[in-house]
Formats: structure tokens, C-alpha cells, sequence
């Protein structure tokens, strides 16, 4: 029992050290805050842990916690919601920071869709996986997502 | 992948954001107890959330007393008896459909923001043009005898919205909101306009100053009154008119107030209240006294849920931007979904009460246990008016939802006969596959297949397709089956159980003599991945998973 543990651990850090950084800053795109992005990212490891010797495909298993546990922190932090998210560092470019406020405007899905297809380089049907929605579903969230960025950002 | 340019923009504006947070510096941590809870919670959710699907069962009522003033909420419990949701309207950027006793028809491709049916032959819609659902602002039509129109609006008006549509006294009527002004408090007005919808005739029962404030809702009662959400001055009341007169008001206000929903003697205004819930106030509909107020805590997030209609007193209707609409129980808090277009929003098909044809019945389902492959279990049928006295056939099929389009697998599960009141209890048996064309169409957990309940006494009625999803068996738990011999001319193995996916065979054949082919018993799967087979005998027998046969 106790080897199992250590190997769990091992395996876990092995996980920690390739994964934690994409997490984070999937978390960060997600919920627009740095410091809850880095909590997110450990709530996930810590999720994983337990269970990580069943899971087929941790990765993904991370991916999709970061995502659930982005849309509750949303869901609980509404106030904090309708004000617009900072980029940390000096301010963004004007092109960039129209991108971020536009983002942050879409409905959670849609923005989620969003970032695991052009930050994370998910294909669809990992999206979809990830969001616990059918593969044409998270086509219509991409769909719907761009089409907005299209019509409200400047050429 | 080729990008196009705002992808690309898109792209780079994400990486160059994310290039900006700082480098992590933390240990990963073991997992606290309170975690793991969670873990174990959200699981729960998961399955919950996975039962939606229409046969697969709801949740039970859990009452919690909130603890302020009196207030109720509903979480979602454990599984119960399923109902499928029929009569309603859907409305979507896919358009209109009706669906009433498990058929759907589709009325028009024209993106829909809301649409209400009359009975089963119309329907009256506000054209989306944006195809964005919600919002809509396009011209209100009317569906009738398979034909579209335009409903005339005042040539003045600089904004036209449909609120409703109801019968009044057997004639079919939809209510309006014509804005008028804008330029300056004194020109802003609305109007609601009632018209009558077989002869087009227009009549204004309420003229209301509109600047800076509006109606957000209405609904049109059966006596011809009205219900309605006003906005003015951060504040929000309910309502009620009679003709032009003005009954009473109360103000109603929840944290976001987001619709009001009415249907016989229950009025309730709808919003998220402070915790994120979606809370109801009741409201009296003689004297516009709060009697009630209810926190439902569904399982898809309130927050998701845009409840506009009710399907009767305890279920209502809601969209979910991003994804299929739900009906939501109020007394249990569970919710089912309705296979549609994303975003798409539900109404209930309004039936006139006056005439003597009796409102479309819904048909439900209740499985006698869970709908793991491979087991022998009852499906209790009502709600089969359309097939009284005849005998059913019930397949599971695979192809498009609701009598939409054709299937391309089937498997046969079990027949019976429909009695006089609608109803039959049909004993079905759940293959592992479907039959395609040429080969096996895996049955899965997840996958999304038909209920399709068809009469074999008379081919000219009706066949309905309902949702239907099978589940996945739970190791240690004991499940009928049917343990049967294959076929020898197939190379097949003496004796197998087709259960959960896959083929199981026994350790020893010496438990099953010979000359009698098939043997009822219980059978679970272990902890080590092989399985107990108790015939009726009680004589127990390992089995373990092998290959397919067939030929």
C-alpha cells in the first residue's frame, strides 16, 4: 500500500511538473484572475490525486476539472463578474486588451469553448468532452463565440 | 486548419495574455478530506445530471428550510419516474417546431426568438433576423394551415415585441408591445396590443409611459386580463390590467429579475435571488400578494436557465443559452431535457379549454429498474391514447430524434397490448448492439437513441419516438438477466449472458444441463472484473468476459 502511494505520488508530480503551467493559465483566460487561477489549478491536482491510478486520461481529466471549477468559481463570484477582468503586467496592447474585454463579455461556455480551442489546441471533440456538452454543441459554442468577436471587434 | 483572421487574432491576443502570468511557484499539495467530499459530491452531480435524459428517471423532492422567513428550497434528489414533455413549441436560430405527442413538426427554418403554439395547427412567432434567439426584434408572423404571414404593427412604432399568445374564449389571440417615441420622456410610450388572430383585428388595452422604463413581460389570461413585469425607475412591479385599468401592483423585485410565467391559477415571478438560485414568487392573481417564494437549486446551474413558460402548475420551461432546453421540476427541482437546437427556447402548446377536444396527452415512461444492457426489466407505458387497444411493438433505434428523420439501427426489446385508458406494461429485455444495416451499432451509455413505441395491429397509426439512453451497470449491484445457449451452427459458446457491452461466459458449463436453453437468474459484476451469475436455483457460477459471436 505504501509503494502504491509513493508511486501515486510520483505520478502526481510528474503531472504537476508538465501540466500545472497550461492549467494555470487556462484557468487565468477563464476566470480573469491570477490568483484564482493558481487555486484552481491545485484544487485540480488535489481532485486528481485520489483517483489518478483510474483515469484514462489525466490531461484531460485536469483540463475538464479547470473548466467545471472556472464556472463554479464564476457562478459564485457574480458581482465580481460584471466588472472587466485585468491582464497582469504593464497594459495590453489595444488590439490585444479589445480581444480580452470582448472575451469576458461571451457567455461562460462560449468563452471556455474559446480558449480550449485557440490557447489549449483542443479539437472539438476534446472541447466537447471537457464542457460535458455533444461534439455539435461545442461546434455551435465556437461558432457562436467568433461570430461575436467578428462582429464587435475592429478590423 | 486554415484560420481565418479573427481566429488568428483570437489566437495570438490568448497566448500573448497568458504569456503574462507569472511562472507558478507553489507545490502541489495532497488532497485535503474536503476535497475529496467534493469530488465525491460533484460525482453525484454527474450522475444526476446524466438521468436527465427523458426515460432514464428524475429526482425526488428534498425540502430544505432556508431559514429566512418561511422561504422553501428544492435541491435535486435521488432518481424517480420519468414524464416526457410534450406539448411544446421550440423556438431557436434553427427555427420553429411543435412537438405534441412525440411528433415533431416543423413549422418554419425563419430563426425564432419565442414562439407559441395554439392547438396543433397554429402558431404564432417573433422573427430573428440575427439568429441569436433571445433578443429577437424581427417582424411577429403567424403559422396557420401550413402558411405564414405577417402580423400587422403600427406603422409608427420603432419597436415591436410578442409577449404572448392564448385562447379567450375559443377565439386564438396574441399579445403585443408596441414602443412608440424615444426622442424624449413625453413622445416614449407602449402599447399592448391584443389582436385576434383569425381575423386580424387589433385592439390596445394599456398605454404605458415608457422612458427609461418598459415592459419587460406579459402574459395574457384566459379572462382576457392581463399580467405583466414593469421596469421604472430601478424598480419592478407586477401588474394586472383589466381592459385599461390598472388592478393592482406590487413591486416584485429579485436580485435579477428574469421573467414572469403564467398558467391557470399559478403566477410567478421568476429571477436569481441572492445565492444564485432561481427563485419564484407566487403571486396572487386576485390581489397581487406575494404567497409564496421558492429557491430552486437544480442541477443545471439557475444561472443557465431562462424559465419563460410553464408545462403545467409544477414543471416549468426553460432555455439554456448553450445548451438543449429543460423542463424543471419546482416541487422536486429535477429537470429533463428536450433534445433541440442549442439556445433553443420551449413554450407550451396553449389548448383551448373551450372546445371538446381533449388537450394532448403526454406519454411517460417509467422504467421498473435501471436501463443497464442485457437485463429484463418493465417499461410502464401511459399516455398512449393514439394507440388504444392495439398491440405495441418497442424498439430501441438509432437515427434522428422524435419521428424527425429516418433510423438507421434498431433492436426489437419487448411487445405488449395498450388498454383502454392508454397505458401498458410492456416486459423489454436491452440487447448489448443495435442491427445496422451490415453490421453491429454499439448501444452505449451517453449515446443518444429512441424509445420507438410503434403498433404492429395496425399499421396506419401513429409510431412515436421518445429520448431514451441506456445506463451503465454498477459493480457489486445485481441485475435480471436471461443466461441463454449461442447459436452452435455459429461457433458460439454454450451458454453466455450479454450483459453491460460485452459477452460473459461461465468458468464451467456443469451448473447448466443440457436440453434447457435459456436460465433466469441475477448476475453482478465484481470487483476483480469477473462476475456472479445466481440462477433461479440458486446455484452460482462465475462468468468472465469473452469474444463476440456471430455469423
Amino acid at each position: 500500500m505504501e509503494v502504491q502511494a509513493l508511486d501515486r505520488r510520483s505520478l502526481v508530480e510528474s503531472l504537476f511538473r508538465e501540466h500545472r503551467s497550461r492549467l494555470a493559465r487556462v484557468a487565468f483566460l477563464l476566470t480573469g484572475s491570477p490568483e484564482i487561477a493558481d487555486e484552481l489549478a491545485q484544487e485540480a491536482f488535489v481532485r486528481l490525486w485520489p483517483v489518478v491510478d483510474e483515469v484514462r486520461d489525466p490531461a484531460a481529466y485536469l483540463t475538464t476539472t479547470v473548466v467545471n471549477l472556472a464556472r463554479g468559481h464564476l457562478r459564485r463570484s457574480a458581482v465580481e463578474r460584471r466588472h472587466q477582468p485585468s491582464a497582469p503586467g504593464p497594459a495590453l496592447p489595444p488590439e490585444v486588451d479589445e480581444i480580452w474585454r470582448q472575451l469576458h463579455v461571451l457567455p461562460e461556455r462560449q468563452r471556455a469553448a474559446l480558449v480550449l480551442r485557440y490557447y489549449a489546441d483542443l479539437d472539438v471533440a476534446a472541447i466537447a468532452d471537457a464542457l460535458g456538452c455533444r461534439v455539435g454543441t461545442a461546434k455551435s459554442l465556437l461558432h457562436r463565440g467568433i461570430e461575436h468577436l467578428r462582429k464587435v471587434v475592429a478590423p | 486548419m486554415t484560420m481565418s483572421p479573427i481566429e488568428t487574432r483570437l489566437t495570438e491576443a490568448l497566448h500573448e495574455i497568458a504569456e503574462r502570468l507569472p511562472e507558478p511557484t507553489s507545490e502541489i499539495q495532497a488532497p485535503r478530506p474536503a476535497s475529496i467530499e467534493r469530488r465525491r459530491r460533484t460525482g453525484r452531480l454527474a450522475l444526476v445530471a446524466a438521468a436527465l435524459v427523458v426515460v432514464a428517471g428524475l429526482a425526488t423532492a428534498v425540502l430544505v428550510d432556508d431559514g429566512d422567513g418561511g422561504d422553501r428550497v428544492v435541491t435535486s434528489g435521488d432518481v424517480g419516474p420519468a414524464t416526457v414533455v410534450d406539448p411544446v413549441v421550440l423556438s431557436s436560430a434553427a427555427g420553429v417546431s411543435m412537438i405534441v405527442n412525440g411528433h415533431e413538426q416543423r413549422i418554419t427554418t425563419e430563426p425564432a426568438g419565442l414562439a407559441f403554439g395554439l392547438g396543433e395547427d397554429l402558431a404564432v412567432f417573433q422573427s430573428d433576423p440575427d439568429g441569436y434567439g433571445a433578443a429577437a426584434s424581427g417582424p411577429v408572423r403567424m403559422w396557420s394551415a401550413g402558411e405564414l404571414r405577417t402580423l400587422p404593427s403600427d406603422e409608427g412604432a420603432i419597436d415591436v415585441g410578442l409577449l404572448d399568445a392564448e385562447w379567450i374564449d375559443g377565439e386564438p389571440y396574441a399579445l403585443l408591445r408596441e414602443r412608440f417615441g424615444g426622442v424624449s420622456p413625453d413622445d416614449t410610450f407602449e402599447a399592448l396590443i391584443r389582436i385576434e388572430l383569425r381575423t386580424g383585428a387589433r385592439e390596445q388595452l394599456v398605454r404605458t409611459p415608457a422612458w427609461e422604463s418598459g415592459m419587460q413581460s406579459a402574459r395574457l389570461l384566459p379572462d382576457g386580463d392581463i399580467i405583466g413585469l414593469m421596469s421604472g425607475e430601478a424598480h419592478l412591479f407586477a401588474v394586472r390590467w383589466s381592459g385599461a385599468q390598472q388592478s393592482w401592483s406590487t413591486e416584485v423585485g429579485i436580485d435579477t429579475t428574469l421573467d414572469f410565467a403564467s398558467l391557470g391559477d399559478v403566477h410567478a415571478v421568476l429571477g436569481l435571488d441572492d445565492n444564485d438560485r432561481l427563485g419564484l414568487r407566487t403571486i396572487d392573481a386576485e390581489t397581487g400578494e406575494v404567497t409564496a417564494t421558492t429557491s430552486l437549486d437544480p442541477s443545471v446551474p439557475a444561472p443557465d436557465l431562462r424559465c419563460r413558460d410553464w408545462l403545467d402548475d409544477a414543471t416549468l420551461l426553460c432555455a439554456v443559452p448553450d445548451g438543449d432546453p429543460v423542463a424543471l421540476s419546482t416541487t422536486s427541482g429535477a429537470v429533463r431535457t428536450l433534445p433541440s437546437t442549442a439556445g433553443a427556447i420551449p413554450t407550451r402548446v396553449r389548448v383551448d379549454d373551450a372546445t371538446t377536444e381533449p388537450p394532448p396527452t403526454a406519454i411517460t415512461v417509467s422504467p421498473s429498474a435501471p436501463l443497464v444492457r442485457g437485463t429484463n426489466l418493465t417499461l410502464a407505458l401511459t399516455g398512449l391514447d393514439a394507440l388504444r387497444g392495439q398491440d405495441i411493438t418497442l424498439q430501441v433505434t438509432r437515427g434522428e430524434p422524435l419521428g424527425t428523420g429516418p433510423r438507421y439501427a434498431y433492436a426489437f426489446i419487448g411487445d405488449g397490448r395498450v388498454d383502454g385508458d392508454g397505458a401498458a406494461v410492456v416486459d423489454v429485455s436491452l440487447p448489448n448492439h443495435l442491427s445496422g444495416e451490415d453490421d453491429q451499432i454499439p448501444l452505449e451509455p451517453g449515446g443518444e437513441y429512441n424509445l420507438e413505441i410503434g403498433s404492429s395491429t395496425d399499421p396506419s397509426s401513429p409510431t412515436f419516438r421518445l429520448p431514451f439512453e441506456p445506463d451503465a451497470a454498477t459493480p457489486g449491484t445485481d441485475y435480471p438477466v436471461t443466461a441463454r445457449r449461442g447459436s452452435p451452427e455459429c461457433g458460439a459458446p454454450p451458454l453466455e449472458v450479454d450483459f453491460d457491452g460485452s459477452v460473459w461466459v461461465p468458468d464451467s458449463q456443469e451448473p447448466f444441463p443440457a436440453g434447457t436453453e435459456t436460465f433466469d437468474g441475477t448476475f453482478r459484476i465484481e470487483a476483480d472484473g469477473t462476475a456472479t451469475f445466481v440462477d433461479m436455483r440458486g446455484v452460482t457460477t462465475t462468468f468472465r468476459t469473452a469474444t463476440g459471436w456471430a455469423c
